[in-house]
């Protein structure tokens, strides 16, 4: 027995100190206090790449020359007719697809 | 099938930063809550309501801070540091502070040398007048289970004040509890 444990004073905080104090909940209550993690919306960065790639298209087709049909691209294209004004716009649309493909394609990954 | 062992402090604090796991966080507060509440009673002089405060602010820095936790010292002391910075940052706000006057006792009535106290509620209020520097003492040594070196450097303080501090804490709390000392 050390001098420690003749000690009154000693052993009373000693046992003081090693009564748990019972949870009541308390857990509980930090845990609800806890600040919610913000989650990242993840509809968020592909609707704007569609959109934007929407909104580049709509734009191409008000602006294209008069007569200009990406049908008619997607045709003259396959006949290897590359140089029409309707090929371009058939070759923009698909590269647009393409890019936000590739964007969406890697943001998932 | 033998119980799974309980993991670690360091392996649930891995899990609440790495994954963001809350329920890691939560076996953490239900492991450390009955230590951070206790040395906070003893610094709020027994007011349970808040200390219980002070506690769940103790908590919710230490989940902000999880990521900074180094593993080279114990959970429990770094929980307990952020526990008396808590507490510190209270005190300042009500004016307080451990640097008062070493043999500054609260002004509360004095003990009845005829009914020696001897149970927890009695300590509890015994230590609450002991002064600011002395309960940290006690509080850190004894409640949060430090040597009296982890102590000084939690406090702040020299190691002779923290074994000073102990000394007449328990000199005071002889007198005020009627043990006497063997």
């Amino acid at each position: 027995m050390t001098p420690d444990d003749r000690d009154p004073i000693e052993a009373l905080l000693r046992a003081d100190a090693r009564a748990a104090v019972p949870d009541e909940g308390f857990t509980l209550r930090v845990m609800r206090a806890l600040p919610v993690a913000s989650r990242p919306r993840a509809w968020l960065r592909p609707a704007l790449v569609t959109g934007s790639g929407a909104v580049g298209a709509l734009l191409a087709w008000l602006l294209a020359p008069a007569g200009t049909s990406v049908v008619q691209g997607f045709v003259d294209l396959s006949r290897a007719q590359a140089l029409t004004p309707s090929a371009w716009a058939a070759l923009g649309l698909a590269t647009g697809m393409a890019a936000v493909a590739a964007v969406l394609v890697a943001d998932e990954a | 099938m033998p119980a799974r062992p309980e993991p670690a402090d360091t392996e649930l604090v891995l899990a609440a930063v790495a994954h963001g796991d809350p329920g890691a966080f939560a076996r953490l507060v239900e492991r450390h809550q009955s230590m951070v509440r206790s040395v906070l009673r003893r610094m709020a002089k027994g007011d349970h309501a808040l200390a219980d405060d002070l506690a769940q602010e103790t908590f919710l820095l230490a989940w902000r801070n999880l990521a900074a936790f180094r593993h080279d010292a114990r959970f429990s002391t770094w929980l307990y540091r952020i526990a008396l910075n808590a507490w510190l940052t209270h005190a300042r706000k009500r004016r307080e502070s451990l640097q008062d006057d070493l043999d500054e006792v609260a002004a509360e009535a004095g003990p009845d040398p005829a009914t020696p106290l001897a149970d927890r509620v009695d300590l509890e209020r015994a230590i609450a007048c002991l002064s600011d520097g002395e309960r940290a003492a006690i509080a850190a040594c004894y409640y949060a289970d430090l040597s009296h070196e982890e102590a000084a450097a939690a406090l702040g303080m020299p190691l002779g004040t923290v074994k000073t501090h102990i000394l007449r804490a328990k000199a005071k709390l002889r007198a005020r509890l009627g043990k006497e000392e063997p």
